[in-house]
Order: C-alpha cells, then structure tokens, then sequence
C-alpha cells in the first residue's frame, strides 16, 4: 500500500516536471508551429497546385517539381548561389582572422578600432547597398574617380559579368567582416597565454606561433563560422536584387531571386512553393553533410 | 576596457541589432500595418461620426506630394468621409495588395496599374463598380473613353482610372543648341525619323559634344524602351485573342539590333544604371522619360529641358502607356464602397487639377480640357501623345509575361544570348504561361 502510493506520488512529480518543462517550452513553441512548422507544411501543399493571386486554381501532383527540374534557370540559378559561397566564405574567413588578430593586439585606441569594424554589420541590407552602388558607380563613383586618380582605368564595377561578383561579395564582406572578426576574437582569447610563453621559451617565430598555437586553437570557432557562412551565403538575395538586380543579363540571379521573381512577380506561388521546398532540401543536404563532415574531423 | 568586458558589450549590441532588423524585417513583410488601420477605420464608424476609409499607394518621390495634397484637399472639402492614406513601398506593393484581397482584410479603397488588375477581377476580388458609382453620384462619362474603356471586364467598370502615364522624348535645350541640333521653335533638328536617321543625329550629337552621352536609355527597366518602340513598328505581345505569344518576329528583332547597335557605337550607355539622373544632371542629351518626370525635370532651375512625343523612329506613333486606377476591394462594406467612389469622383473633378502638375495625364475630361491644365508646360504634347498609348494585353497573366520578358531582355542588353535566341525563349515561356 505504501509502496504503491509513494509510486504515484513519484510519478505525479514527474508529470508535473515534464509539464512544467512543457509550459517553459511553450513561448518558443507556439511561434516556431505557427511561423515555421505551418509555412512548410502549407508551403508544401501549395507546391502541388497551379496556386495564383486568386489561390488555388487545381491539383497538378508533382508536376511543379518536374517543371523546375527541366528549366534551365534552376541550375544556372542553383549555381550562381554556390558560385558566391565558393568566393565569399573564404574571404570573409581570411579578413575576419586577419582583423581579429590585428584588433587583438595590444595598440593604443583598441577598442575604438574593434567597434569601427564591427559597426557595418548593424546597417541594414539596403543601406550597405546603396553605399556601395553609389562608390562603385561606373560614371561618378568613388572607386573610379580613385582609380583615375591614379592613372588606373575603372570598370564597370557592377555591369560588367567579370566584376559584378566581386562587387557583391566585397560589398557583403565590407558588411559582415565585423560579425566573423568578433568571434574569432573570442576564440583568441579563449587560448591560453600559457602556450604563447612556452612557445616562445622554445625559441618559436610568430608564423610558427600562429600556425601551431593560434589556429588549432581556432579550429572550433572556425568550423562554426564556416558553417554560418556557408548557409548565410547560400540565402543571398538583399544585395544581389538592390545593387544588380541579378544583372548583368542573369549573371548575379541567385536561387532565392529565383524563387522571388517566379512567387512574387509571376504570381506562380505554386510554382514558387516548389522552388522554396526544392531549395530547403539542398540546404539541409549541405548541412548534413557539413555536421558530418566537421565532427569526423574532429575525432 | 578590458577585453572580457568589450567582448560582453559587443555581444550585447550585436544582439541589440539583430533584434532591431529581425524587427525591421517582420514590420515589412506582414500585414500589420493594413490589418491596424481598418481596425481602426472599423471603431471609427460604430461612433457613428463620417465614414473612415483606408486607402493604399505606392506613390513615391516627387508624385507622392501631389498625392497626398489631394487626400488631405478631399478630406478638408467635406465632412461625412475621412480618408487615411497609406503609402507602401512601391516594389512590394503588389505583393501586400494582393495578400490583402486574398485575406479580405485590407484597404477600401487601392491604387492599382491598369494592367494588374485583371488577376484580381478574375478571382473576384474587386468590387464592380457601376452601383456603388451611380449611389456615389459618379458618371463614367467624365472619364476619358480610352480609360473608361480599359476596366471594362464583361461589361462591368472594376476600377476608377485616374490618369494615363507613358514616356515622352525630354531633350537637354541647352546641349542642342550647343550642337547645333535645336530648330528655331526649340524642337530637336531630328532631320529623318527612321532608325538610320535618327542614330544619324546621335552621332552628329556624339562629334559636336564627345563628352555628352547623345542618348540615356534605361537599361535598368529595358522592357519600357524595347516596348516603346517595339510598339512604334506594330508589334504586338501577344495575338488578338491573348492565346500565343506574338513577340518573335522580324519587328522585335529590328528594335533590339537598333539599340545593340546604339550600344555599341557608344551612342548610348549601356552600364548606366540611373540614365534618368544622367539626363537629369544635363550629361546626356535625350531621353525617353515617363510623364511623371515632367515635374521634376522642368523644375529643375539648371536644367532647359522640352518635351515631345515621341518621334516614330519605327512607323507608327503606338508607345507604351499605363494608368493608374482606384480599385475597392469586394470585401469593402456598401457604405464604404460608395465613400470610396465619393473619393474616386472627386479625384476625377477636382484632384486631377493637383495631379496634372505631377506630370501624368489626368483621366477626367474636364481636367484635361481646362485652361489651367493646358498652361502647364508642354502639356498640349502630353494630351497628343496620350492618344497613340498602348495598354497592356488584357490577360490575368500579364505579370509573369512581362517578369519574363523582363529576365530575357537583360540578358539580351548584356549579350548573354543573342536577340534571335532571346526571343525564341520569351516565345516558349509566354507560351508555357499561357497554357497553364
């Protein structure tokens, strides 16, 4: 008898504990359903309908992912988004190091150099955009006024299909450094002084420092930051549909423009659903294969 | 500062920023805003005091001023009907009406583009508007017959048109008459108008003043000047019956390989991206502006700038035109809907007056007749060139036509197909839109 009722009351605490677990859960929840969960699952649902401005016109199965795997600009598109990551994500990587250990250092006025490289990142998309055109104007514009100055001729930074991406990834570097520059910072000082001094007992250079010390010290930091900046990248839509309008010609339509111009332009939202869905799938696949990846490496 | 404690500081307004644009982000994509205001309309009418109505725009920069002095004109002259303007930003503005039409909760009364509302009017999502019009004491009579005419759906007016707005040939006074190009009336000395003739000018233009570009295109919005005069030699989107596609001919090519040709023999800048600040800036010589610009180039003290139809370079005097409409959505209560149309008239009668000076055409006949209209500068032109204007194809897949002929055209202007494949593929996809 006693044995039982100490039991239930056992279990009555654990209900308790799981529904309070539950009910901290639910402000994170409710939204993640509604915002999230029910997008994809109505998303999905469209995908399989000729969907328009009216709503649902009728059922077409499959027939929208077909459609996209047979048009040309789904792979010209799907392309053009890794082509960015393959540019930006090294660069990012590399000036963000560089910075962090330039700030990290000890030099008069740190802090103010720290905070000056790190403010772009609060501008909003369309605000770095509009810097940027306006200094890589082809007429009047900062850079080739600079250039000419020098007796260098310009170029057509953004109408040009050699240099538009360039353009882009220098403007989303000039951006975003700042973001990657902070959390490398804080993997530096996350190494320990210690190994610097032992390091230089043994007589070590500072290639050798940074090279033996410093980087696999980072490793962690870095695999994370290049994880985010795979997947960021992959998303870039602001930059390219302000300053390029995925010009010139196609050459900057990345994936998620696609998607844009055949949902909100076209008024193909079914269509559009498939793409998006099509696009999450990619993603995931990358990210799988990212986490796989990076956790083999570190065993 | 000690490290530990910037890091914490940095960490702490990153977090603030991401807040702050994740918040910048939400606020623009949602209905929010729309879903407030006819909360707000609706508390306003139980108290029985005038009828609130929400109205939509996407009238920015310089045409946005007239705009909102006709609300607050109209708001001043009576006292039954409140109307709130809303502007929304122009680029998602069609994304956010429509969503509002499909969720029935929105604006009573929208601007929308001639050429967008057919999407609409299939879906019945729009009000017909013959009885609230005849409850209002509106007469579609006071309207030009060619407005009029294009909100027609199966008999029924669905829309208010306000204005008719195409492109006119501005030209730098100034430049011309440097180049001596400028007739004795101040007209361009175009001498031939045909293709030859008139690339003939430009370069005379380009040897006079090599460091003035002869000619701005817009490249950015290509598919207005390619309409333009793709329009000019008689062409035609689509067939009569809006079934196939009709673009892949012998005129379309001529059209394209006339401006390629201008590109290349720098008569014209393909890498401009804002030619109409270049024309405004007096660095280029002519340009094919919309009439919404008149207000903003002859205001321009620097600036000696005319304007005049445009010349038909390809035959004919067809050019592109649009127009703006009022629309009220079918959700809108009758009580409402006929405040809507009390606005639309007066928009028509007395507006029009304010919105002439914007620069586009205004679509009540009085307006347009009227003295005071007619003394603005270089508005005889205006009235002319109204009368050549090409709509749009009357089809509710106009949209994803135009984005499509849009994407081909920039990769035409950037040589990233040649004219004769770009055309086969608009061909192909108008006609997949088509049939589905």
């Amino acid at each position: 008898m006693l044995h039982d009722s100490v039991a239930k009351r056992r279990s009555l605490k654990a209900l308790a504990a799981e529904l309070s677990a539950i009910a901290f859960l639910v402000p994170f929840l409710v939204p993640f359903l509604v915002f999230y969960v029910w997008p994809v699952v109505k998303g999905g649902w469209m995908s399989l309908h000729v969907w328009g401005v009216a709503g649902k016109q009728r059922f077409v199965g499959l027939d929208n992912y077909a459609k996209i795997l047979r048009d040309d600009n789904f792979y010209a598109n799907l392309w053009h988004s890794f082509y960015f990551v393959l540019i930006f994500v090294p660069l990012v990587i590399v000036f963000g190091l560089v910075l962090a250990l330039l700030v990290n250092r000890k030099m008069p006025m740190r802090a103010l150099f720290r905070s000056v490289y790190f403010l772009p990142y609060v501008l909003s998309v369309s605000i770095v955009c509009f810097i940027w055109m306006r200094m890589l104007d082809s007429g009047s514009g900062l850079v080739n006024s600079i250039l000419a100055a020098f007796g260098l001729p310009g170029a057509n930074w953004l109408t040009d299909p050699d240099w538009a991406w360039w353009s882009i990834a220098i403007t989303t570097v000039w951006w975003t450094v700042g973001f990657v520059m902070v959390l490398f910072l804080a993997g530096l000082q996350e190494i320990p002084v210690e190994f610097y001094e032992a390091a230089n007992i043994d007589g070590a250079n500072s290639y050798q420092r940074f090279r033996h010390i410093t980087l696999p010290g980072l490793s962690g930091v870095m695999r994370v930051q290049i994880f985010y900046q795979v997947i960021a990248s992959l998303k870039l839509f602001g930059q390219v549909h302000i300053m390029t309008q995925g010009g010139p010609g196609d050459t900057t339509n990345t994936f998620v423009r696609y998607i844009y111009l055949t949902g909100f332009k076209k008024d193909l939202f079914g269509l559009a659903s498939a793409q998006s869905l099509l696009f999450c799938l990619i993603m995931l696949i990358i990210t799988a294969a990212q986490y796989r990846f990076m956790n083999k490496r570190e065993d | 500062m000690k490290p530990g404690k910037w890091l914490q500081t940095t960490m702490v307004l990153t977090l603030a920023a991401v807040m702050l644009l994740a918040g910048c982000g939400s606020n623009s994509n949602e209905e929010g805003s729309g879903g407030t205001t006819t909360s707000a309309a609706e508390t306003a009418e139980t108290n029985s005091g005038p009828v609130e109505i929400t109205y939509w725009n996407l009238f920015g920069g310089g045409e946005g001023d007239f705009a909102d002095q006709i609300v607050k004109n109209f708001n001043d002259s009576q006292s039954e009907i409140v109307v709130k303007a809303l502007r929304l930003e122009s680029n998602e503005y069609y994304a956010k009406l429509g969503t509002a039409l499909a969720s029935g909760k929105g604006p009573d009364v929208a601007i929308a583009h001639v050429d967008k509302i057919a999407p609409f009017v299939k879906a019945n999502q729009l009000a017909a508007l013959d009885e609230p019009a005849a409850k209002a004491g509106f007469d579609y009579a006071d309207v030009t017959d060619s407005n009029a005419q294009s909100v027609v759906y199966d008999g029924k007016h669905y829309a208010v048109p306000i204005d008719t707005h195409f492109h006119m040939l501005y030209y730098n006074k100034d430049l011309l008459d440097k180049a001596g190009l400028l007739t004795a009336d101040g007209l361009p000395n175009l001498g031939d108008v045909s293709p030859e003739g008139f690339k003939n000018f430009l370069t005379e233009l380009k040897n006079k003043l090599p460091d003035i570009e002869p000619f701005a295109v817009n490249v950015p919005y290509f598919h207005e000047p390619f309409y333009n005069l793709y329009y000019e030699a008689g062409g035609d989107l689509l067939n009569a019956d809006n079934t196939q596609a009709a673009i892949n001919n012998d005129k379309a090519l001529q059209v394209l390989n006339f401006y390629l040709d201008l590109f290349d023999s720098k008569l014209s800048d393909v890498n401009d991206k804002t030619p109409w600040q270049t024309f405004h800036d007096g660095k280029a010589a002519l340009w094919f502006g919309g009439v919404w610009e008149a207000g903003w180039h002859f205001g321009e003290q620097n600036l000696n700038v005319g304007a005049m139809p445009l010349p038909p370079i390809f035959g004919s005097e067809q050019h592109w035109g649009s127009s703006h409409t009022l629309v009220v959505p079918a959700y809108v209560d009758p009580a409402k809907q006929e405040a809507a149309l009390k606005f639309a008239k007066y928009y028509i009668l007395e507006g029009g007056k304010i919105w002439g000076q914007a620069g586009h055409v205004p679509a009540g006949k009085a307006v347009v007749s009227s003295d005071e209209y007619k003394n603005l500068p270089y508005r005889k032109y205006f009235i002319e060139a109204q009368k050549t204007v090409k709509f749009a194809p009357k089809t509710d897949k106009y949209n994803a036509i135009d984005t499509s002929i849009q994407e081909v055209l920039q990769n035409i202007v950037f040589k990233k197909v040649t004219p004769q494949e770009g055309l086969g593929i608009m061909e192909k996809e108008i006609n997949d839109i088509l049939a589905n």
